[in-house]
C-alpha cells in the first residue's frame, strides 16, 4: 500500500513552495507517491489571463523548465525517499459562473496541452500522452468560495472520459461523487504546508509511476484521512502522523477494491 | 570550492577590449580559475585581440572555443545568439562554478571575491549591479546614468522585494544546480537569458543574491541612436517577463511624480505648484545622483553635467515607454526577433 497525494501545487502558480521542498516535505512523512499539478490557465479568458499577468499559472514560457525540474526532482525523491514523483498539471477553466469552471488533473503528462480545447479534447488529448484524467472537486463544499462544478453538471457526457473523481479534497468529503458508483481519488489539493491534513489515497500496487496509473484506472486505491497537528517541519517525526480514517464516515462501502 | 570556469562569449571589437581581456589574466585571487573564451568565427576581429593578450599571460589557464570550428550538433537549435556561442565553452568548463561575464566587462580587484563569497549553498545565482563607466558622447552619458539611477534601484529593490532581477555582465552559479533546470538548452529559448535563470533558480527554492560590488562595463562611445535602440530591447524584455509591472513603469519616474505631486499639494494645500514641482525634482534628482555616485564612482568632471543628462534621461522616459509598449520586435546582434509573452524568441 502507498500512501499517496496527487494534487499539490507549487511555486510555478499558486502554491507557495518550491518543487524540491515540496519532495522533502513528503518525502520525510513516508510518503510513497505524490503529483505535483500546477494549473494552467485558459489564455482566453479574463480570469486565466489575470493568473497569467499574476504568474499563477504555467504558460509555453515556463512550462518546459517546470517539467526539466520534475524531471530531476523524480530522481532525487526515488533516491533519497523510495517516493515516487509524478509528473502532472490541473487544467484550468475558470469562469465567473461556477457552473461554467472545471478543474482537470492529468497525472503522467509529458507534453503541453493547450487549455483553451473544449473538455472533451483535453480528455482525449490527456488519454493519448497515456497520461490519466481525474475530475478535480467536482462538487461543492458549500463554503463561500470558487466551486467548479462543470464536470459534474455534464457527469453523464464526461464519465467515460475520466479515471478518476475527487471524493476528498483536502478536508472535505464529497458524499455525493461517493455514491455515485464513479471511480474515485481523494488527495489534497495542497497550495501551503498548513494544509496537509486532509484526505489521501492509498494505492494498491508496486512504487512505479506506470504501475500506480494504473491502479488508478483499476481503482485498486482506499481513501483515508490523514492529520498532523502542522508545527513546523524540523519538530515533525513523521511517525507520529499516523493516517486514521474519519468516524464520521464509514468508508468500507466506498473502498473500490 | 575548487575553484572558478569564467566564461567569456566575445563579438567583435568592444570599446578596450585588450584592457577588458587583461583585467581577467591579472586576477590576483587565492581562487583558482580558468578562462574559456568561445566565438563563432576565427575571423571575428575579437579572435586576434585576443590572442595577443593570451601570450602575454602563458601562466593563466586559458582556451578558446571557436563555433565554426567545433559545430556542436545542439548548437544549430540555439535561438539565443549569445548561448550558442556559449554552449561548447560551458560543457568544457573543469569547475562546477561558473562565471559568465560579457566581453565589455573590467574586473575589478576583489571583485571575484566578492561574487564567490556570495555563493551560499542555498543560493542559486550571484549578480552585480552594473556600472557604465569610460563612456563618450551624450549617448554614453545617458546610458551610464540610466544603468547607475533606474537600473540599479530598480534592480536592488527587485532582489530585495520582488522577482529576482538577474543581469547577464555578471552571473556566478553552480553549473550542478543550472542542469537541475535544464541549463541552457531552455535558457536558449529566451534573449533574457540571464533573467530566466535567476527565475529558474527561484523556482528551485534558491536566493538570488547581489554582490556587494558593482561591476564595471566599458561603455566606449556610444551615440543617442545606440542608447535609443538598446532600451527599447531591454525594455521590451521587461515587458515581456513582466508586463504588470512594466505597466506602471512611467507612473514612477521623477517627472509623472513630481508633476502629480505638484498637482496635487497644490489642489490640497494651495502652495504654488511651480515650486512644489522644483523642489520635488530637486530632492529626486539628488537622490539619484548620490545613488549614480554610489554605483559608478562619478568623474568629477561629469559632476557639472550629471544634472542636464540626467533631466535628458528623464523626459526621455516616458516616450521610450510609448516607443517599447508599441512593439514586440527586438534587434540583436545582427538578427531580428519577435518576443512572444513570457519572453520566448520567434523569429521574425
Amino acid at each position: 500500500m502507498i500512501l499517496s497525494d496527487f494534487h499539490i501545487h507549487s511555486n510555478f502558480s499558486d502554491g507557495k513552495h518550491s518543487i524540491p521542498e515540496i519532495v522533502d516535505f513528503y518525502g520525510s512523512r513516508g510518503f510513497g507517491s505524490i503529483a505535483i499539478t500546477d494549473h494552467l490557465c485558459e489564455d482566453t479568458t479574463f480570469l486565466g489571463r489575470a493568473a497569467a499577468y499574476l504568474e499563477r499559472t504555467l504558460t509555453p514560457a515556463n512550462f518546459p523548465f517546470y517539467l526539466e525540474i520534475l524531471k530531476s526532482e523524480k530522481k532525487r525523491a526515488l533516491n533519497q525517499y523510495g517516493m515516487v514523483l509524478i509528473p502532472g498539471i490541473e487544467i484550468t477553466k475558470n469562469s465567473l459562473s461556477n457552473h461554467r469552471s472545471a478543474h482537470i488533473i492529468a497525472l503522467g503528462i509529458s507534453h503541453w496541452i493547450n487549455p483553451n480545447l473544449p473538455v472533451d479534447e483535453i480528455l482525449t488529448q490527456i488519454r493519448a500522452q497515456d497520461a490519466i484524467s481525474i475530475a478535480a472537486h467536482p462538487v461543492s463544499n458549500h463554503k463561500l468560495e470558487k466551486q467548479t462544478l462543470h464536470l459534474w453538471d455534464e457527469r453523464k457526457l464526461y464519465a467515460p472520459l475520466f479515471d478518476a473523481w475527487e471524493v476528498g479534497s483536502g478536508v472535505n468529503f464529497y458524499e455525493e461523487v461517493a455514491r455515485s458508483g464513479l471511480p474515485m481519488i481523494a488527495s489534497t489539493d495542497l497550495h501551503r504546508f498548513s494544509q496537509i491534513s486532509g484526505w489521501k489515497s492509498m494505492v494498491k500496487t508496486q512504487p512505479k509511476p506506470e504501475l500506480i496509473l494504473d491502479a488508478i484506472r483499476n481503482q485498486s486505491v482506499s481513501f483515508h484521512y490523514y492529520e498532523e497537528n502542522y508545527d513546523g517541519i524540523a519538530c515533525i517525526n513523521p511517525l507520529d502522523f499516523v493516517p486514521r480514517r474519519r468516524d464520521a464516515w464509514n468508508l468500507d462501502f466506498i473502498s473500490a477494491t | 570550492m575548487d575553484g572558478v570556469s569564467i566564461l567569456k562569449p566575445l563579438k567583435g571589437a568592444d570599446a578596450a577590449l585588450a584592457l577588458n581581456l587583461e583585467s581577467f589574466f591579472s586576477i590576483h585571487s587565492e581562487i583558482p580559475y580558468e578562462l574559456l573564451f568561445s566565438l563563432e568565427s576565427k575571423q571575428d576581429t575579437a579572435y586576434g585581440v585576443l590572442t595577443d593578450v593570451i601570450k602575454r599571460f602563458p601562466w593563466v589557464s586559458a582556451s578558446i572555443f571557436v563555433l565554426e570550428e567545433n559545430q556542436n550538433p545542439n548548437s544549430s537549435t540555439v535561438k539565443n545568439p549569445k548561448l550558442r556561442n556559449l554552449s561548447l565553452s560551458f560543457e568544457h568548463a573543469k569547475f562546477d562554478t561558473i562565471l559568465i561575464s560579457d566581453s565589455n566587462v573590467r574586473l575589478k580587484p576583489g571583485e571575484l571575491e566578492a561574487l564567490v563569497s556570495e555563493l551560499s549553498e542555498d543560493t542559486g545565482i550571484v549578480t552585480a549591479i552594473v556600472s557604465g563607466i569610460e563612456f563618450r558622447g551624450i549617448g554614453g552619458a545617458l546610458e551610464s546614468v540610466f544603468l547607475g539611477t533606474f537600473y540599479a534601484r530598480f534592480m536592488a529593490l527587485c532582489n530585495r522585494y520582488a522577482k529576482p532581477c538577474v543581469v547577464g555582465k555578471a552571473m556566478l552559479f553552480r553549473k550542478s544546480q543550472a542542469v537541475r533546470f535544464g541549463g541552457l538548452r531552455l535558457l536558449s529559448e529566451f534573449l533574457a537569458e540571464d533573467f530566466m535563470a535567476g527565475e529558474s533558480m527561484r523556482k528551485l527554492g534558491l536566493k538570488i543574491k547581489t554582490s556587494s560590488m558593482s561591476v564595471n562595463q566599458v561603455l566606449g562611445r556610444h551615440s543617442v541612436e545606440t542608447f535609443w535602440l538598446r532600451h527599447i530591447r531591454w525594455g521590451r524584455i521587461r515587458k515581456s517577463h513582466a508586463p504588470l509591472p512594466f505597466f506602471f513603469e512611467p507612473f514612477f519616474g521623477p517627472l509623472p511624480m513630481s508633476l502629480l505631486g505638484a498637482y496635487g499639494i497644490h489642489h490640497l494645500f494651495l502652495l504654488n505648484a511651480l515650486q512644489v514641482f522644483a523642489a520635488s525634482w530637486a530632492y529626486l534628482g539628488a537622490l539619484d545622483f548620490l545613488c549614480y555616485v554610489r554605483v559608478t564612482r562619478c568623474p568629477i568632471l561629469f559632476i557639472p553635467c550629471f544634472p542636464l543628462i540626467w533631466t535628458l534621461r528623464e523626459c526621455l522616459a516616458l516616450p521610450l515607454w510609448i516607443r517599447i509598449a508599441s512593439g514586440n520586435d527586438v534587434d540583436w546582434r545582427g538578427s531580428r526577433f519577435t518576443l512572444a509573452p513570457g519572453g520566448l524568441l520567434r523569429d521574425k
